[in-house]
């Protein structure tokens, strides 16, 4: 169906669904803002250890939340010689959070249904 | 196997942070050099600070991840660009503007036709089938652009363009230069209809006065001849190429104003509505614009020879295999060289405004 109320036509044109580490990297911005080696630590806290991201594969997933316009760079420091930035998320990455924490729950919540069901007809069989 | 690198840090202060340092450098040359000017030193400070306390060397998955994701970035860095969503915002006004000037081009001869019809007693030229064909199939996704069924509207968009290339397509036999003259036509048709494709939801904002303009066009053409003081003289010449069979009446006095001043409004409503657009939009739309116009002018200066002798032979020549190459070819480079322009344009804006911010500090 064309028009506006489809999932594709939210305001952040971004209609591919997000990778878990990336959602990782964003839930890990929604609260103060974090730099690169705190989101790395606040990823594998998050996940529980199952996922644990290198370096490389964190500054590709900021770089395309950056470009795409879902997180920013609140602040830059020095310390120790070593530059640090600090991303916070964008309003349009709150949202994108947010549909993304929806799309989840709801695929959840079909998944333990369908379960659910599954094993009444197993106990029942 | 001593490292070089080991045997001149023992030589100098060096300490095994600064060694390592060194070689996740080296490691991160992998990537782009856009890239490690934005996030090299950032990359290399959670690199160490990752690292246990006098580690001198990168552990191979820290290696290998970095190869994998520089080479990636190298191979997918345009792409990861272009999928900006400013380029989508790009795409679908670009979509929508070629679609309207499509659709007032294709329009035209049956404008033409129907001003002529109205002052003179009989048909001095029809438009043909296909002709009619292309206006209506341009006309119907113009209007469709111009509301919110965006997926209906790039259906229709490919639909005209590939009526556009088939109609086009079919006289090539019997007239290679038509063709030669109408692949710009072909290239911004599947601009436009690509455009509207890759856009999906992204917001358009799509300023009213692109369709007032591509209106007042389309009344402004009628009024040209339908206002036209036609004084029938007994010469006859074509006033559009084959396969548009319409005819130009020698002796026409040109005293249509009013068709001026409506060719003069609908311009002035496209350059206010271009006016309009956020300047991103408005570059990535000269970006997408940029390869039909690249293509035309490449038509008439570098397809000159082609075009003046092949009509002199009977069957006309026909194009080579490398001509055909160039006339796909200078669409996909100009529009490749119109998106690193503007990377470039925006890149270099960024650091002007971190330099900006790093002074206000």
């Amino acid at each position: 169906m064309d028009g506006y109320t489809s999932n594709t036509y939210i305001v952040v044109p971004m209609t591919d669904a997000l990778s878990e580490p990336a959602y990782l990297v964003l839930t890990a911005l929604a609260g103060p803002p974090q730099h690169g080696y705190a989101i790395l630590a606040d990823v594998r806290d998050l996940s529980r250890n199952d996922v644990t991201l290198h370096t490389g594969t964190l500054y590709a997933i900021l770089d395309r939340l950056h470009r795409g316009g879902l997180v920013e760079i609140e602040r830059e420091e020095v310390q120790q010689s070593r530059l640090r930035r600090y991303y916070r998320l964008t309003g349009a990455g709150v949202e994108r959070l947010a549909a993304e924490t929806e799309r989840r729950q709801t695929q959840a919540k079909a998944a333990a249904s369908r379960l659910r069901n599954l094993r009444t007809a197993g106990g029942t069989a | 196997m001593t490292d070089p690198q080991d045997v001149q840090a023992e030589g100098t202060s060096q300490t095994a942070e600064d060694v390592l340092a060194a070689r996740y450098r080296k490691l991160l040359r992998w990537y782009p050099a856009d890239h490690r000017d934005h996030y090299e030193e950032e990359m290399i400070g959670v690199l160490l600070d990752d690292a246990a306390p006098g580690r001198r060397r990168p552990t191979p998955a820290e290696a290998a991840v970095l190869v994998v994701t520089g080479l990636r970035t190298r191979i997918t860095g345009t792409g990861t660009a272009l999928g900006h969503p400013r380029w989508r915002e790009g795409a679908a006004v670009a979509g929508v503007l070629l679609v309207l000037g499509l659709a007032v081009k294709a329009v035209h001869p049956v404008a033409v036709m129907a001003g002529f019809a109205l002052h003179l007693p009989r048909a001095w030229g029809a438009v043909t089938p296909e002709v009619s064909l292309l206006a209506a199939v341009w006309a119907v996704a113009a209007v469709l652009v111009l509301t919110p069924l965006r997926r209906t509207a790039a259906v229709a968009a490919w639909v005209a363009a590939a009526a556009q290339a088939a109609v086009l397509g079919v006289s090539y036999l019997e007239d290679p230069v038509a063709v030669l003259d109408g692949t710009w036509v072909i290239v911004a048709s599947f601009i436009a209809a690509l455009g509207l494709t890759v856009a999906g939801g992204a917001p358009r904002l799509i300023p009213k006065t692109f369709a007032i303009g591509a209106v007042l066009a389309v009344i402004g053409t009628f009024c040209t001849y339908a206002l036209t003081r036609a004084v029938p003289g007994e010469s006859l010449e074509p006033l559009v190429r084959a396969p548009f069979h319409v005819y130009l009446i020698y002796n026409w006095r040109l005293d249509n104003l009013p068709a001026d001043v409506f060719l003069a409004a609908a311009a002035i409503a496209v350059l206010l509505g271009l006016r309009r657009l956020a300047p991103a939009v408005r570059l990535r739309l000269a970006a997408f614009v940029a390869p039909p116009v690249a293509l035309i002018v490449v038509v008439h200066r570098v397809y000159a020879g082609f075009a003046a002798s092949s009509p002199r032979f009977d069957p006309p020549v026909l194009l080579t295999a490398g001509e055909w190459a160039g006339l796909v070819l200078v669409p996909l480079v100009t529009f490749l060289l119109a998106a690193a322009f503007v990377h470039r344009v925006e890149r270099l804006a960024e650091l002007v405004e971190l330099g900006r911010a790093a002074r206000r500090r």
